[in-house]
């Protein structure tokens, strides 16, 4: 379809000043938070399910590619238009529609932020316990799309345990409600496969999620060490002995710094890592369980242990944690980071495996992670004006992907394969799994025009 | 049929051909025309490999409890059962997880769980370099279990559970299949073996394919490997068995604890008849007019010990009758015999049917008068279990006599029941009955709008519709 006309057509569906089309629109929406980088054709913001159905009902019929987005905090290209098309930024869409106590569930439309309904919820006394750390950013619809994770995710499980239902705009602009407030509704979990496909199988407009109860109590320590190794064995020993703590975080020296510098979470500076372990639940039992993650700590060599004595101490302590990606960016102009996981006895060696890596290519490596999931975010930090150096990146990138395969986990735990992992799904798929899936997406999307190019290789042919 | 190319994979003594041995394996009174018995999963895909040529229609088999559940196939050639397929392939104490294959009985696995004592790690040195030896937890009881909680878990498979999305009252606390299970294995409508998912609690590359075979009651394939999750063996236990006169009662009980900070790992309510049918140390005559609440926890001892305490005065608060604690070991001793009271209802009889009902959690109360109102007018055996919290009703229902009459009511009935949930936003699901009743009853309960995507995804992944042919949702 021609540029104009596609460009008047949704003018006349989302209103004027809803389509964006200047060179420096359509630059800035061109990236996520990743390394990769595209050009849309266009940018609508649909502001009902009607508009979307009318925007995707078009592409549909122009056999335009159109990519569905929130805040594009994404860290693997997911929402990068790399076959140009529409891009449909749903941020306007962005009203909390019911807030279900007696139900425990809240409807939300794709573009509230994740942090907005959380400081809604706990006015209630309740919370939607999926966090990942761009929250304050990110769009609920982005973490449907991405089923994203987050430091809570260890007890309480990540985006696709706590979405019940969802209004879905189909390729052909068909709108169909798939689940609901009820759980158990009989058929396929087609929830459980919409959540994490990336765009590319169907627009969320409208979702119903689960929220629960607050927790009674929380405590949050912070266990300061003087190797990774210790805190590396901390975390397999802590899971080993069968305590689920809310969260078990990982932060190295190089992030620290960093951190520090920029946000002054008090962080000592001179130690190799820190854990930010934290408990909730009901108050009976929790001091016998902290007493227990102590001696742990302290059988592993622990240097110090602070406990956070009110809500700013806690709050600043995370703080840190949450805005550790931005900071280290102040260290070298461009990060890349690996979302390997792998099984958490595993983790003591593949942490020094990956410091391994970093040594061989000569590029700083900075962790910060959600150690109790074995969930690993090795930050490798580069420039990427350098040619050598973007190469040499990449590199390490992929070699560290594989140690977590060897190791018997996977090349993503919640940041999604987008197009940057593309090149290492079939170190854990093969030809089979992946025709297996191609089949749901030609199912879903026979004429691919839903964020074409993305969560699959292309079939050899 | 040529029934030497399955003699050459699984061996003479692994295939049943015989009708008199096969009618043992009837799915709604449809005979197969063979029963293999594969040992390997390569056996499977062999298997399955040849039926997608020939169009022969199969039907996967784990421990036979929920062969009543769903519409009568279309056709029937094939069972194959995964009974050879028992090998626990890994228990990864220390990471929480184990790998199954799918016709481990999930009692057999929860024992081989409980045991385990090898909770172990391999440390790293200061220098780098790793431990010859392996650490171990500290912990005096070292056990673990699977998060999956069924009737008949005594005979139920892994496999067939996650294939049928099953589910009990412990689900509160611990979830579902869905949130247990972090990988499969399984052998697609070609004949081909795939694999989704891993031994990580996290994992996102991919579709997570896993979820549409969950639940998705052997019509995309039949499940061969699981991994699934542990969670260490509770440190206490209890449940409090409360009566009460009538629903107000009940209701104040539990809303009571769900408006409190209280983990319960089940709030089951058992009407009347329900209560009558426990197993006889826990029950008294004459309750069938009453109401009974199990509320049940697990965790760390002080948390238990609260739990215990809170509940016992919110349930004088509440009138309570009559109370009894179980304690730890009696605990277990009840919820392992309370799950095959309600199996045993359910089992290939012809006179009783069972349907299970759904909607959103707050609706408990309408549901349940509703159901009981139908009970005392029609004056029939109607045993109710409600998982307060979780939004589901099972109910058992004695055909009794068989007439016409009496079928004709029981449809009417069910019909009025679906139409009552269903405006509460809920559904229903016919999980046994007879084959003659089940030509009648919505089995699947009302179809809704999500059909043809169903559709779509059941054509894309068997086309040649060889799976379960006719007895998912909407006959896929």
């Amino acid at each position: 379809m021609d540029k104009k006309l596609l460009i008047s057509a949704l003018q006349e569906i989302a209103g004027d000043s809803n389509v964006l089309f200047s060179d420096m629109d359509l630059t800035l929406y061109g990236y996520d938070a990743s390394l990769d980088k595209g050009m849309p054709d266009v940018v609508v913001l649909p502001g009902s399910t009607e508009e979307v159905a009318s925007v995707v009902s078009l592409a549909h019929r122009e056999d335009v590619p159109i990519v569905a987005r929130g805040s594009g905090t994404n860290l693997s290209g997911g929402t990068i238009p790399t076959h140009g098309g529409i891009i449909l930024h749903l941020s306007r869409m962005n009203r909390i529609l019911e807030i279900d106590i007696p139900n425990r569930t809240v409807t939300v439309e794709p573009g509230v932020i994740t942090l907005d309904l959380q400081n809604r919820l706990l006015e209630e006394g309740f919370v939607y316990t999926p966090d990942p750390a761009s929250q304050k950013v990110s769009t609920l619809g982005g973490n449907v799309g991405e089923n994203s994770g987050g430091p809570h995710c260890l007890k309480y499980g990540v985006t696709t345990n706590h979405v019940l239902g969802a209004e879905v705009v189909l390729h052909d602009g068909n709108v169909v409600w798939i689940g609901g407030k009820s759980q158990d509704c009989p058929g396929y979990d087609l929830m459980g496969l919409l959540v994490g496909s990336e765009g590319t199988l169907g627009v969320v407009t409208k979702m119903i999620l689960r929220i629960l109860r607050a927790p009674e109590a929380i405590k949050t320590m912070l266990a300061i060490y003087d190797t990774i190794e210790d805190a590396g064995n901390t975390v397999s020993a802590i899971i080993a002995e069968g305590i689920v703590p809310a969260t078990l975080e990982m932060m190295d020296q190089l992030v620290m710094k960093a951190v520090e510098e920029s946000v002054h979470a008090g962080y000592p500076l001179d130690a190799a890592a820190v854990l930010i372990i934290e408990l909730d639940g009901l108050s009976d039992g929790m001091e016998q369980q902290s007493q227990k993650i102590l001696e742990i700590c302290r059988a592993n060599g622990v240097r110090d242990i602070q406990i956070a004595k009110d809500d700013a101490e806690r709050a600043r302590l995370w703080a840190g944690r949450k805005g550790a990606f931005g900071a280290v960016s102040r260290l070298r102009p461009s990060y890349m980071v690996c979302d390997g996981t792998v099984p958490r006895t595993k983790l003591p060696e593949v942490l020094n495996k990956v410091l391994q890596v970093g040594e061989k290519y000569d590029l700083p490596i900075g962790n910060v992670f959600h150690a109790g999931d074995g969930n690993l975010h090795p930050l490798i930090l580069f420039d990427e004006r350098d040619e050598k150096e973007l190469a040499a990146a990449r590199k390490a990138s992929s070699e560290i992907l594989e140690i977590c395969v060897e190791a018997g986990g996977t090349i993503s735990g919640e940041h999604g394969i987008g197009i940057e992992k593309l090149q290492e799904m079939p170190l854990i798929f093969s030809e089979a799994d992946f025709e297996a899936m191609r089949k749901v997406k030609r199912a879903m999307d026979p004429g691919d025009i839903l964020n074409p190019g993305k969560v699959i290789p292309a079939a050899q042919s | 049929m040529n029934m030497q190319k399955f003699e050459d994979i699984v061996g003479r003594e692994h295939l049943r051909t015989d009708p008199e041995k096969c009618r043992r394996y009837a799915v709604d009174g449809m005979i197969p025309r063979a029963v293999l018995f594969p040992g390997e999963v390569e056996e499977v895909s062999e298997i399955v490999k040849i039926a997608c040529r020939e169009q022969f229609s199969v039907v996967p088999w784990g421990g036979g409890t929920r062969m009543t559940k769903g519409t009568a196939p279309s056709h029937l050639d094939l069972v194959i059962c995964a009974e050879r397929l028992n090998k626990v392939i890994d228990i990864d104490a220390g990471n929480l997880t184990v790998t199954v294959q799918a016709g481990v009985r999930l009692f057999d696995l929860q024992e081989a769980v409980a045991g385990e004592e090898n909770r172990c790690y391999i440390p790293v040195d200061r220098g780098g370099k790793e431990s010859d030896e392996s650490v171990c937890s500290l912990r005096e009881n070292r056990g673990c279990f699977v998060p999956l909680d069924v009737p008949a878990g005594n005979r139920a498979t892994i496999g067939g559970i996650i294939a049928a999305n099953d589910s009990g009252p412990r689900r509160l606390l611990y979830g579902l299949p869905r949130d247990v299970v972090l990988g499969v294995r399984y052998v697609a409508p070609n004949g081909e073996i795939i694999g989704m998912g891993g031994k990580t609690v996290k994992n996102v590359a991919g579709y997570d394919l896993c979820k549409l075979m969950i639940g998705s009651m052997g019509s995309l394939g039949i499940l061969c490997e699981m991994t699934l999750r542990l969670l260490p063996l509770p440190e206490r236990s209890g449940t409090w068995l409360c009566i009460f006169a009538g629903l107000q009662e009940t209701g104040t009980f539990v809303d009571g604890i769900f408006g409190r900070p209280l983990l319960p790992c089940a709030m089951e309510i058992l009407n009347g008849e329900a209560l009558e049918g426990l197993p006889p140390e826990w029950s008294e005559e004459g309750q069938g007019e009453l109401f009974g609440v199990l509320a049940a926890f697990e965790g760390a001892e002080e948390a238990v010990g609260r739990m215990k305490a809170e509940m016992e005065s919110l349930a004088d608060d509440a009138g309570a009758l009559h109370k009894v604690y179980l304690d730890d070991d009696e605990h277990r001793r009840f919820w392992s015999r309370y799950r095959s009271a309600e199996a045993a209802l359910s089992r290939d009889q012809n006179d009783a049917i069972s349907v299970k009902l759904n909607y959103p959690v707050s609706c408990y109360r309408d549901v349940l008068e509703f159901v009981e109102s139908a009970r005392m007018k029609d004056k029939g055996h109607l045993a109710s279990y409600t998982h307060a919290g979780s939004g589901v009703t099972r109910i058992h229902l004695l055909v009794e006599d068989g007439s016409k009459d009496r079928f004709e009511k029981i449809l009417t009935w069910t019909q009025k029941l679906l139409m009552h949930v269903h405006s509460l936003g809920g559904n229903l699901v016919v999980e046994h009955a007879g084959r003659e009743l089940k030509k009648t009853l919505p089995v699947w309960g009302a179809m809704r709008d999500d059909l043809k995507l169903m559709q779509w995804i059941k054509r894309a992944m068997d086309p040649e519709g060889i799976f379960s042919p006719g007895r998912f949702v909407g006959n896929l």
